[in-house]
């Protein structure tokens, strides 16, 4: 098929044409050629994504930038954390743990991601996740222990890469891919044990930096649908129990489903975005804030309800809502 | 060694199947485009397009005067491609240094020229301020025919829409979801054409006309 393009763009061994359909293509660099000028050529003169050559070069070498000083303040964070360490792992449902939290990294938030497979990542305040849990029999044939000590967006998409890798993501485009992110409140004894978070970031530096060039060159993440709403932590363990995962849980599906069945209908689809939302992967950051803060919002909610005073100022409600956690675990503030 | 075509050649010529031969020369449109550039050693102009011309009716040629005796066909018909370029080409160079007419249409096409390329580069710095490049663009658009075609016609719809482009201006993002729900079509086709769907939403708003021309 012959081609007509116009020139936008000379690089040094190829141009770039944008086609009369409004798409663009890097074709072979020939004599003459010139900003504006309208030429003919074939399939035989495109260069197809020559490594995303210009793009990804400038972006790599800020990425090893990056992560060579994310590297150092991790690395000297870590060396005056690790102190005295107690020896116990992720504390999920326990209260005998009374020992100061100094040495403990509090986890402020759960993320189930479900593609099949199933995975929880467990981030600290900073939104950085310290532990991550496969949940089911396809997400421990997978080794993400890679996403420990990154931000939870990052760990989301490396998630889904490495499913990608795996084969678990269909890629010819005849079923919609969704990944369901849920975002659930973790209640205030969940922490998982520093030294424990700092044997695995150190175990990881290297990998992750590895991998994460991977994901920004892989095109998979854009690829996939996201759909993300929020649970608590009751929800959680219902959903778990049943082997649901937790986001289609509450959006009312009782039996076992896999999130690719569910999102195939429309109907479903509205109901899940009652309380979620479905979106594309600019917006996931956007929208795991947003479901963080209606996590809080409720959660406020909630500690106001059961206030004696509900006249309370915010301010004193906050005061209030961490005097009501600290209570009954042992736990002063 | 006589190849597939060469037989195929042979067999249509016998046979003298009009409908088969231009569905041959139909066919075999790129490989002249790519004789010419060859030799030309640049593009061929879509708005001078002699040459293409010249280079169809060669391979016309070649076919007609294709025999057995000939050997390979593809062969046959760049030699008969160039030495018809070439003749053009000659016949040219007289012409030009005594047609005065032309040289004043040339001078118009100029000044064309240079508008089309100032709106080019304006429209690079416009992408640029939404974090865009020509490289971005080429390495993430559709490639399936199809889906261009469709990207296209979205963009032209959503940039009719103020909302849309107002969306796209102020957030520097576009609206898949908004999109997919206004126009009916699936959040995964918006956002597998999502650069095409904003660059063409650009162009619409910076009133490219030029640029605009060219792609409708």
């Amino acid at each position: 098929m012959i081609k007509k393009g116009l020139v936008v763009k000379l690089n040094q061994d190829h141009i770039i044409v944008m086609t009369d359909q409004g798409d663009y293509e890097r074709i072979a660099r020939r004599e003459k050629a010139d900003i504006g000028l309208k030429i003919m050529y074939t399939d035989k003169d495109v260069i197809f994504n020559p490594q995303m050559a210009s793009y990804s070069k400038s972006y790599r070498k800020y990425l090893v930038a990056a992560s060579i000083v994310f590297a150092l303040i991790i690395g000297l964070i870590l060396q005056s954390m690790i102190q005295t360490v107690p020896e116990q792992n992720l504390v999920n449902e326990n209260n005998e743990n009374i020992e100061s939290t100094n040495q403990r990294v509090k986890i402020t938030t759960i993320i189930a991601v479900d593609i099949n497979p199933s995975f929880q990542l467990m981030a600290d305040a900073n939104d950085t996740v310290v532990k991550v849990k496969s949940m089911n029999d396809d997400a421990k044939t997978m080794d993400v222990s890679s996403v420990i000590g990154l931000n939870i967006e990052e760990a989301i998409e490396h998630i889904i890469y490495l499913a990608d890798e795996a084969g678990f993501i269909d890629t010819t485009d005849e079923v919609e891919d969704y990944v369901l992110v849920t975002i659930i409140m973790a209640d205030d004894q969940s922490e998982v044990d520093e030294e424990s978070y700092a044997a695995d970031l150190k175990a990881n530096t290297s990998k992750v930096n590895e991998l994460r060039e991977k994901v920004q060159n892989s095109a998979i993440v854009g690829k996939v649908n996201f759909a993300v709403t929020t649970a608590t932590k009751e929800q959680l363990k219902e959903a778990e129990l049943k082997k649901i995962p937790v986001g289609l849980y509450v959006s009312g599906i009782k039996k076992e489903m896999t999130v690719k069945d569910y999102f195939s209908k429309e109907e479903q689809k509205e109901v899940f975005k009652e309380n979620g939302k479905v979106i594309d992967k600019n917006a996931l950051k956007d929208a795991v804030r947003e479901a963080k803060e209606k996590n809080e919002k409720n959660e406020k909610k909630e500690k106001k309800e059961k206030s004696p005073n509900p006249g309370n100022s915010q301010k004193e409600n906050q005061g209030q809502s961490q005097q009501n956690r600290g209570n009954g675990k042992g736990k002063g503030q | 060694m006589r190849t597939e075509l060469d037989n195929k050649i042979i067999q249509i010529k016998s046979t003298d199947n009009k409908e088969e031969i231009n569905r041959l020369i139909e066919d075999y449109q790129p490989f002249v485009l790519n004789v010419i550039t060859a030799i030309k050693k640049s593009y061929v102009d879509v708005d001078n397009d002699d040459e293409f011309s010249i280079g169809l009716m060669a391979f016309y040629e070649a076919l007609e005067k294709y025999n057995e005796a000939r050997g390979d066909f593809l062969s046959f018909a760049r030699l008969v491609i160039q030495s018809r370029i070439k003749d053009y080409w000659s016949q040219q160079k007289h012409e030009y240094t005594t047609n005065l007419l032309e040289d004043a249409v040339i001078e118009e096409n100029f000044d064309e020229k240079l508008l089309l390329r100032k709106e080019i580069e304006d429209f690079e710095e416009v992408l640029k301020s939404f974090g865009l490049s020509f490289e971005q663009l080429a390495d993430r658009s559709p490639k399936h025919i199809d889906t261009q075609k469709r990207a296209k016609k979205i963009g032209l719809q959503a940039a009719a829409e103020k909302d849309l482009m107002t969306h796209l201006y102020i957030k520097k993002r576009l609206p898949i979801t908004q999109i997919s729900r206004r126009f009916k079509v699936s959040l995964v086709i918006v956002k597998r054409s999502k650069i095409t769907i904003t660059s063409v939403m650009i162009i619409v708003k910076e009133k490219f006309s030029r640029i605009m021309e060219w792609i409708e």
